[in-house]
């Protein structure tokens, strides 16, 4: 099974409003899929259906969802929680607010992480903070101990990372994963993501507004556009050959365009 | 900007969506203001006469809500109570705003020895036992309408000081109110431009449960003897002076004031919580 | 060559955090702004570029150093030159949602930016209103709307509305374009530069968004820990980074011309707490060109060029030069970029 994930005519309607129109992807073993468009453009709603969990009053009301071959809609809702903690990974937008305040953040994790392995407490400590340390947590066995709040916000954010990488998912689904993130620790945490994927033949989804991230680590890309996948390309074929009227004000804004501003008329 | 036109256009039809909750607490709190003011001319009988020879008579067409142990008309003094008890329950209310709110909002703002101070009081005056305050207070300035809505609104009072300075703290880290102090507003209009307007909902929606609590208040300090005196119609002092009679099977002159009491606390929540709602604005100009 | 419309000296703002500690945000920072001229801060968290930025607006209180507005040190301006000098400095902030009062409409907010800060008598300030918001580009009839009404785009731009009304001479842009999407950034940013053409407004552009700083700004200044570690035109900080620090910002930072090619600088571990600052070079625990030297002597601001400055012994001669073949050298030359026609080098991370 090369394929980790298959979608086909995917539509969500939101009230009276068709927020995702019959989207089609696919992620393959070893592959990235960026999934960029301007804000609105219902990216995270895509996410949120690709796992079968689109929030109300948004409704999935076409399309076949498939998993490692699984059809994510026709299975139960038990069969559906045991995939999406151990063998797909999701990372949401707003990491701090999916870490329960009371826990410990290194509970939470290993807690992850023996719902779905047969690990003693000590096994999935172990666990636990070994991806602390791989999402670029310094001092991994103290931050173990710390509760949410007494992490900054890019270290809450590099927990959830953390949560969403610790049973070495399959197929890792990331709604703009590092935004808010210093450049150096967005390059270490992608650069995991990365290697991962290419070691274990595993698959990835990278929702992003970055373009440069794109070129970086992904295979393909497609564009979004009001609810629809308006382009579809590998990746460096795209940056140069790009046809759709979004993508390319998308790459040109994320390039460093010739009409940067003249020398200064500085006072020195 | 082909989309904002299209928003513009959409301006000013409201949706006409019918609010049960708002419909039903504002007929509630209507009809509660409606009878403080006519109550006593429409009861059929006076509120405030005992008949004699008529006492402790069951509901009928004559006595709707049957008569008391001395002989008044339940239903008259049922309909003529709101006179007292809303007057009680909406002064005392507006009042306790009227000096919580400033307090809490300078409390909020501008953090000193002061307002620390002015927090220290109000714990003071929220950690005594509110019918013992009330006690003391209606003992010390007198049994009547006046002293009990400053008693009352003594004891509210410091919820507002509190919730506003809550409020107040979290708005203040708005970048709106950075903003506004990089326009050269002062302190002062900061305070009450951005940050009061900006409070309104929860100091509605509580204001609500006050008017609820205050009659509450003013019908338990009638019960035990500290409140109105009889025989001015209220629905505390009548459930007080009808409770003796339940046990004995006598239940209309306690159970009829006791319901119109309940619905009117009832209603007034229900007002105050949907008029909290419809001040947020993403509500108001849809 | 003008007089400088701002020129920060020594800045220096701690912050008490209690059992008599002090966290030094910004250290003994030094920054000159000409008139029409961007000069951005760049850092990641922790740098103090927003800090330098609320300091120069008066809105923190400075521990020490000078800030010099139009010749009056800011620092220490009485209650009423500080209404003259609200009237010719202003601010963009990040969150464009949370920079508006949700209660009042989109007119009222541009209205009382020109009843405060302007003389314009009130029966003209309608027409001024609808005057400003077009143009920032919206719909003059937008003045009724609220902010919720609006995509953060068009909120942005109302607070660019309120920013101008009094045509400043200097606007303070804190993060103004990181919470948009890559198309309405760079239309905000288009709309800048036609203010700032129109205007001769001088920026303050603080960004950790290295592309938008390559489109806006014309001088550069890194921070680290509090500190301006290189300075100089944006050609020469982009072309010819010299600091370590410039140089890993630089190369993590991800960009469609660099494609998959992995430029290699990385720097190791976290940024060190400022309330223990280190004693010799702040990047020395991370830092992948540190000599022993590093961590003796604290390094100051020396010219590496007669426009362009870095605060490192390595660069400024004091120790053996840095390797000349690092592999971030690979994106100072435009030739063997993937995809060639472009110059560009750095794409942002927003």
């Amino acid at each position: 099974m090369s394929e980790m994930l298959h979608a086909e005519g995917v539509t969500v309607d939101y009230r009276d409003r068709q927020t995702l129109r019959d989207v089609s992807l696919t992620v393959g073993a070893g592959e990235i899929l960026g999934v960029v468009g301007r804000s609105g453009a219902g990216k995270s709603i895509l996410v949120r259906a690709l796992i079968n969990l689109v929030p109300p009053p948004g409704k999935l009301v076409d399309g076949e969802i498939r998993a490692f071959g699984t059809d994510l809609r026709a299975i139960g809702e038990a069969e559906a929680r045991s995939l999406r903690g151990a063998r797909i990974g999701v990372i949401v937008q707003n990491p701090r607010g999916h870490l329960n305040p009371l826990l410990r953040v290194g509970t939470q994790i290993s807690n992850v992480y023996r719902a779905h392995h047969d690990a003693t407490k000590a096994e999935a400590r172990e666990r636990a903070i070994s991806v602390l340390r791989d999402v670029g947590i310094p001092a991994p066995e103290h931050r173990y101990a710390a509760y949410p709040h007494e992490l900054s916000g890019g270290m809450a954010q590099r927990a959830m990372i953390a949560m969403a990488l610790v049973c070495d998912p399959e197929l890792l689904i990331a709604d703009e994963p590092t935004s808010g993130l210093d450049v150096t620790i967005q390059d270490q945490i992608l650069k995991l993501f990365r290697r991962s994927v290419d070691e274990r033949r595993t698959g990835g989804l990278l929702v992003t507004r970055d373009m440069g991230i794109v070129a970086r680590f992904c295979d393909r890309v497609a564009v979004l556009h009001e609810g629809e996948i308006v382009e579809q390309a590998a990746v460096p074929a795209f940056f140069s050959d790009a046809v759709h009227p979004v993508s390319t004000r998308l790459i040109a804004s994320a390039s460093f365009a010739a009409d940067a501003p003249g020398p200064a008329e500085v006072a020195q | 900007m082909s989309t904002l036109s299209l928003r513009l256009r959409g301006l000013g039809s409201f949706p006409a969506r019918a609010n049960r909750a708002l419909i039903a607490g504002g007929a509630i709190a209507g009809l509660a203001t409606l009878l403080a003011v006519i109550g006593p001319w429409i009861a059929p009988y006076s509120p405030t006469r005992a008949v004699g020879g008529d006492q402790l008579q069951p509901p009928s067409t004559t006595h709707f809500f049957g008569t008391d142990a001395v002989g008044m008309d339940v239903f008259s003094r049922v309909i003529s109570a709101p006179r007292t008890d809303l007057t009680i329950a909406l002064a005392s209310t507006a009042l306790a705003i009227l000096v919580g709110t400033p307090l809490g909002a300078i409390a909020g703002y501008y953090r000193s020895r002061w307002s620390e101070a002015l927090m220290r009081v109000s714990d003071l005056v929220q950690s005594f036992p509110v019918f013992i305050l009330a006690m003391a207070a209606v003992i010390v300035a007198g049994h009547d309408v006046t002293s009990i809505i400053y008693v009352i609104a003594l004891v509210n009072a410091p919820i507002y000081v509190r919730l506003v300075r809550a409020e107040v703290l979290s708005l203040r880290e708005r970048t709106y109110v950075e903003a506004a102090v990089a326009l050269g507003e002062s302190g002062r209009r900061v305070v009450f431009r951005h940050l009061l307007p900006n409070a309104y909902g929860p100091i509605l929606s509580n204001a609500s449960v006050t008017v609820g609590m205050s009659m509450l208040l003013t019908a338990g300090l009638s019960f035990i003897g500290a409140g109105v005196r009889v025989p001015t119609p209220e629905w505390g002092s009548m459930i007080a002076i009808g409770a003796p009679n339940v046990v004995t099977g006598e239940w209309w002159p306690s159970v009829f004031p006791g319901v119109a009491l309940s619905i009117t606390v009832f209603g007034f929540a229900l007002l105050g919580d949907t008029l909290a709602r419809l001040t947020d604005p993403a509500r108001r100009h849809p | 060559m003008s007089e400088p419309v701002l020129e920060v000296r020594d800045l220096v703002k701690e912050f008490a955090v209690g059992q008599g500690q002090v966290l030094t945000a910004v250290n003994r920072v030094d920054l000159q702004l000409a008139p029409g001229e961007t000069l951005a801060l760049v850092g990641e968290s922790g740098s103090g570029k927003t800090t330098v930025g609320r300091c120069v607006l008066r809105l923190l209180d400075t521990t020490g150093g000078t800030i010099a507005f139009a010749g009056d040190d800011v620092t220490r301006l009485a209650p009423r030159r500080l209404r003259a000098f609200r009237r010719q400095v202003q601010v963009v902030f990040q969150d464009p949602y949370d920079s508006l009062d949700p209660r009042m409409s989109v007119g009222a907010i541009v209205e009382e930016a020109l009843r405060e800060l302007t003389d314009t008598a009130a029966a003209r300030r309608g027409a001024l209103t609808k005057e400003l918001l077009e143009r920032v580009g919206l719909d003059p009839d937008a003045a009724r709307l609220y902010p919720h009404h609006l995509t953060a785009g068009e909120q942005q731009r109302v607070a660019i509305a309120r920013a101008i009304a009094c045509d400043p001479r200097l606007l303070v842009l804190d993060e103004p374009t990181s919470s948009l999407d890559p198309i309405t950034r760079s239309e905000i940013i288009a709309l800048l530069r036609s203010i700032q053409a129109e205007l001769g407004t001088a920026f303050l552009f603080i960004s950790h968004d290295l592309v938008t700083v390559r489109h806006i700004s014309h001088r550069i200044a890194v921070m680290y820990l509090g500190e301006v570690v290189e300075t100089g035109p944006v050609e020469a900080v982009f072309g010819r980074p010299s600091h370590p620090y410039t140089r890993a910002l630089l190369a993590s930072a991800p960009s469609i011309e660099r494609g998959r090619e992995d430029a290699g600088i990385s720097l190791a571990g976290e940024i060190p707490s400022p309330i223990d600052l280190p004693q010799g070079c702040f990047l020395a625990s991370r830092c992948p060109f540190v000599l022993d030297e590093c961590r003796a002597g604290h390094p100051a601001l020396e010219p590496v060029s007669r426009v362009h400055h870095s605060r490192c012994l390595r660069v400024t001669g004091h120790l053996a030069p840095l390797p000349e073949a690092a592999p971030e050298s690979a994106h100072t030359t435009p030739n063997g970029v993937p995809t060639g026609n472009r110059k560009a080098r750095v794409v942002d991370e927003s």
